[in-house]
């Protein structure tokens, strides 16, 4: 594998249940040392598009490659190379948290045991407590740990902090993401498919929305916060009907007019400084806002 | 439609399947019973009733009982139907009257149809209170055990042992005539206390149930308390290990059978308990004893499971999908499982009871004499196919309640196709006169018939026959498996359809190739029969009344047609064929003992009465290339003798 290798490619992806499409035509490229977020509505396509990935399903038609390799044909070689945390975190409920991570490592070259060590303590999880006395989150906190030690280059996570607390969902993304990555700026890569776009707002370097199975915006984060903008203008009287190109959504509420400008913010803020407003501001939306205001348009 | 009848209708809904099935099985055993004079032919094949009878009272109706509140664990729906703002009681009573709605008719059924196969005898009250007491006990074993397979195996266990000692003392007290008419008494009065007791356990438990474990609402037999004990005990080399990841997968799969181990250590305690309460003797020539075929029907609920239990629990713990991220590819797996599945199935459900048998027989000083006349290799490929269909089926469908659910219907599906198969190859093979005379204008008949006798006569021995059946099955359902296993498992019907097509297809093929084989070659056979029987009729008009032996004769078709008229087929077979005669003397008289089939063959002829026949030795030469030796034996002193050939 060279440098220019993506981590993850897709061309063309297409999977169906029956006569019902999840994924149709994905396309999406992955670079190495990225952190790539997969956004999408319950139902967009997301853990469809991950098990294809994970070779968990063939896909119908279409390319997946992870590091160049293909995972229906060197399931093993591809594997070796990524961890995954499922969107249902299950385990065998004979087994204590310590076994479950000794069985993991025996599948594995490295194990990270001080890494494991030091989440174990920051998330207060007992080592010798057994699986089916676990809760939800805490299931989860254990499949974070049991991705994060292997050390491997490619991290998958499927909605990874549904069914954690806010503080652990902070930490998880501050502690187990930041020291994923750290010191490994760039060889380590993360895939994440979640619908809770702002909690991983700092991380995503570059993200695809889907729906009904299609990829429909494939962005840089920085790109999509230029490109994406909230204006805010306030009027005398209630704000006249304007025509403005560019305008993805446009509010009006009382003598205020909030629009969400597609790339033109620019053309637009001219637009309405023409109209005479008592103020004018404009911010970059946040990605939850893009991600909301691309599938309400 | 009203609230109570939308809610009595989920709870019909959940049962509707397994119980039309066997309903559907009782009805068509008291058909078959009621109706003696008419041999259903292949469906005498897939219907046996010496299994499917004891089957369907000891092992479905028990099952059918756990399945209204089993299948609440195993969908995960009991907290949610807890949840409700109903009153428990009104929820329990609605359980229990789905519960002996839909057992009570399929139980008057098999009743009827046991009553039409045996006499009402011991072994019909045993089959009737074995279905009251466990379907009292269901509910209570189910909420104890929290799965459906693992209520049906306590409910099951418990009477079992209740049902030892019962036996044991009826048969003590037998021998007492005072006590024989309390005895019955007695018996009525127990069973009803023990159902009544268990029937207030139920309802109590369901009262006071509370949903606290973790993983509850999952079909979860290996967290039965009983199974959590088991290898806890101690054992450290079942504990995962960082390193060695194959040794972490056998780990895993012995604990994922620990139902099959615990069932296990119960079967070996009622095979001790049947061989020490005399309940099985040695040299049995009636069948087999009921306690006995308890026995057995518990051996194949351990093979179903031994190949059920481990992919249908990761199902239902939602591992499964997880372990095929893990960096071993997924036929490794799938092999691991496979081959941990059909040792556990062999050793526990094969072994276990044999060495029991056999050790009682060894002390004895006949090890093989507590065995009946079963060869020892049918039970192992008994144990082997009932956990390879069960893998197989879990595999198609999710759940381990399911897979062994599924591998019934299966399993009937497979002797039925079987028998279609079978049915249609001796059809087709009845109506391919054309095919035979195809081959004998083609080819040199009398070499075809050799060779495919040799080789039909071989095939015609059970440890031939049979690999050649299950080989192309097995072949596929084991590929078939492997693809299942890597995939999400689709529930829907149409695919469970679409899984069974092939295996199906694969043996209707076979069976359909075999059979038209069996009876095509069996069709050529006869025709050599008739062609040397003619020629050896002819042959017996030229020679007749001469005694000269060692005088040689040199005949043509044309030569035998004319001392004996011949069919077009037998002057086909022959033309141009040379015939040498040579006639007997004194050592043709004496009739041959021995002769060396299949490579050779003799028929009894019976001359016309008065006649005096002469022994000879002819060989036909064909045009084609082959010979036929036919001998001749006959006292002469009457018209019978025994005519042996030979053709290669």
């Amino acid at each position: 594998m060279n440098e220019s290798t993506p981590a993850i490619q897709m061309e063309n992806l297409c999977y169906s249940y029956g006569r019902a499409e999840a994924v149709n035509n994905f396309n999406l490229t992955v670079r190495p040392g990225r952190c790539y977020g997969l956004f999408g509505r319950n139902g967009a396509g997301k853990t469809t598009t991950m098990k294809c990935l994970l070779n968990l399903l063939r896909p119908k038609r279409g390319n997946v490659r992870v590091f160049g390799l293909d995972p229906a044909k060197q399931d093993v070689a591809a594997k070796k190379r990524l961890s995954y945390v499922p969107d249902q975190v299950a385990f065998y409920p004979w087994m204590t948290i310590r076994e479950t991570f000794d069985y993991l490592a025996s599948f594995r070259e490295n194990w990270n045991q001080k890494t494991e060590k030091e989440l174990l303590d920051r998330f207060r999880l007992d080592a010798s407590q057994r699986t089916d006395a676990l809760s939800k989150g805490q299931r989860t906190q254990v499949a974070l740990i049991a991705a994060v030690c292997p050390e491997t280059e490619l991290l998958v996570l499927d909605e990874p902090t549904s069914g954690l607390d806010p503080i652990v969902r902070r930490e998880f993304i501050e502690t187990v993401i930041g020291a994923y990555q750290e010191g490994h700026p760039g060889s380590r890569t993360i895939f994440v498919s979640t619908h809770l776009i702002s909690e991983f707002e700092g991380l995503i370097d570059e993200f695809t929305i889907m729906d009904a199975g299609r990829a429909v915006l494939t962005l840089e984060s920085d790109h999509a916060r230029e490109r994406y903008q909230k204006i805010r203008a306030r009027f005398s009287e209630p704000p006249p009907k304007l025509a403005l190109e560019g305008a993805l959504h446009v509010q009006t509420s009382g003598r205020e007019l909030e629009i969400i400008a597609n790339g033109a913010a620019r053309s637009i803020e001219d637009h309405l400084r023409a109209q005479n407003p008592e103020s004018l501001s404009t911010e970059s939306l946040t990605l939850e806002e893009i991600f909301v205001a691309t599938l309400k348009s | 439609m009203t609230a109570q009848s939308i809610q009595l209708r989920k709870e019909a809904r959940q049962i509707f399947w397994p119980w039309l099935v066997v309903t559907l099985v009782g009805l068509m055993c008291v058909i078959r019973l009621s109706n003696n004079q008419y041999s259903w032919g292949p469906l005498d094949f897939v219907l046996p009733l010496d299994l499917v009878l004891p089957v369907g009272c000891f092992l479905a109706i028990p099952l059918l009982a756990a399945l209204p509140l089993g299948s609440e664990f195993q969908h995960g729906t009991l907290s949610m139907l807890l949840a409700q703002p109903v009153d428990r009681r009104a929820l329990w009573l609605r359980k229990i009257l789905i519960t002996f709605g839909a057992v009570l008719p399929a139980a008057i059924l098999y009743v009827f149809a046991w009553h039409l196969w045996q006499e009402v005898g011991r072994d019909f009250w045993m089959a009737a209170a074995w279905m009251v007491a466990t379907t009292a006990g269901a509910a209570a074993w189910t909420l104890i055990a929290r799965s459906t397979i693992g209520g049906l195996a306590l409910s099951s266990g418990a009477f079992w042992i209740v049902f030892i000692v019962w036996l044991y003392v009826s048969d003590r007290l037998h021998e007492n005539p005072n006590y024989s008419a309390a005895l019955h008494w007695m018996t009525g009065i127990l069973l009803s206390g023990y159902c009544a007791a268990l029937v207030w356990l139920g309802r109590r438990m369901f009262l006071h149930f509370q949903v606290a474990d973790g993983v509850l609402g999952r079909e979860a037999l290996t967290l039965l308390p009983a199974t959590r004990s088991l290898p806890q005990i101690s054992w450290d080399w079942l504990r995962s290990r960082p390193h060695g990841a194959i040794l972490n997968l056998l780990r895993r799969e012995f604990h994922l059978l620990r139902i099959v181990w615990l069932l296990s250590l119960f079967s070996l305690f009622i095979w001790i308990a049947l061989v020490l309460f005399g309940l099985v003797r040695p040299n049995e020539m009636e069948p087999t004893p009921l306690p006995a075929g308890l026995a057995v029907v518990l051996s194949l609920v351990i093979a179903l499971l031994a190949g059920a239990l481990s992919l249908g629990e990761e199902k239902n713990w939602r591992t499964h999908s997880w372990q095929l991220t893990l960096p071993l590819s997924a036929s490794a797996q799938w092999f691991i499982k496979f081959v941990f599945a059909l040792c556990t199935g062999v050793f526990c459900a094969v072994v276990i009871p044999l060495a029991v048998l056999m050790t009682r027989g060894w002390i004895a000083g006949a090890p093989f004499s507590y065995l009946d006349h079963t060869p020892i290799w049918i039970w192992f490929a008994e144990a082997l196919v009932a956990t390879s269909v069960a893998f197989w089926c879990s595999c198609v469908v999710k759940g381990t309640v399911r897979a062994v659910l599924f591998t019934f219907p299966m399993l009937f599906a497979l002797g039925l196709t079987y028998a279609f198969g079978n049915w249609l190859g001796y059809g087709v093979a009845r109506h391919s006169e054309w095919l035979l005379n195809t081959v004998a204008n083609k080819f040199d008949p009398f070499r075809v018939n050799h060779s495919l006798s040799i080789f039909a006569n071989q095939m015609e021995d059970p440890p031939w026959f049979l690999p050649a059946i299950i080989a192309p099955l097995l072949a596929l359902g084991l590929i078939q498996s492997l693809r299942l296993l890597r995939a999400q498992t689709d529930n829907r019907k149409l695919h469970v359809l679409r899984c069974m097509l092939p295996p199906l297809a694969t043996l209707c093929l076979t069976s359909f190739a075999l059979s038209f084989f069996f009876l095509f070659t069996h069709g050529l056979q006869s025709q050599e029969n008739d062609v040397l029987r003619e020629t050896h009729l002819a042959i017996q008009k030229l020679v007749a009344g001469r005694s000269d032996a060692r005088q040689f004769e040199r005949l043509k078709i044309d030569d035998l047609a004319r001392a004996n008229p011949l069919s077009d087929r037998t002057q086909h077979w022959l033309r141009d064929s040379t015939i040498l005669v040579t006639i007997q003397g004194a050592e043709g008289r004496a009739l041959s003992s021995r002769i060396q089939w299949p490579y050779e063959r003799a028929n009894a002829i019976s001359g016309s009465p008065g006649q005096t026949v002469c022994p000879y030795s002819a060989t036909i030469r064909t045009a084609k290339g082959s010979q036929c030796i036919l001998n001749f034996w006959a006292s002469g002193q009457n018209e019978h003798g025994l005519l042996t050939y030979a053709c290669e």
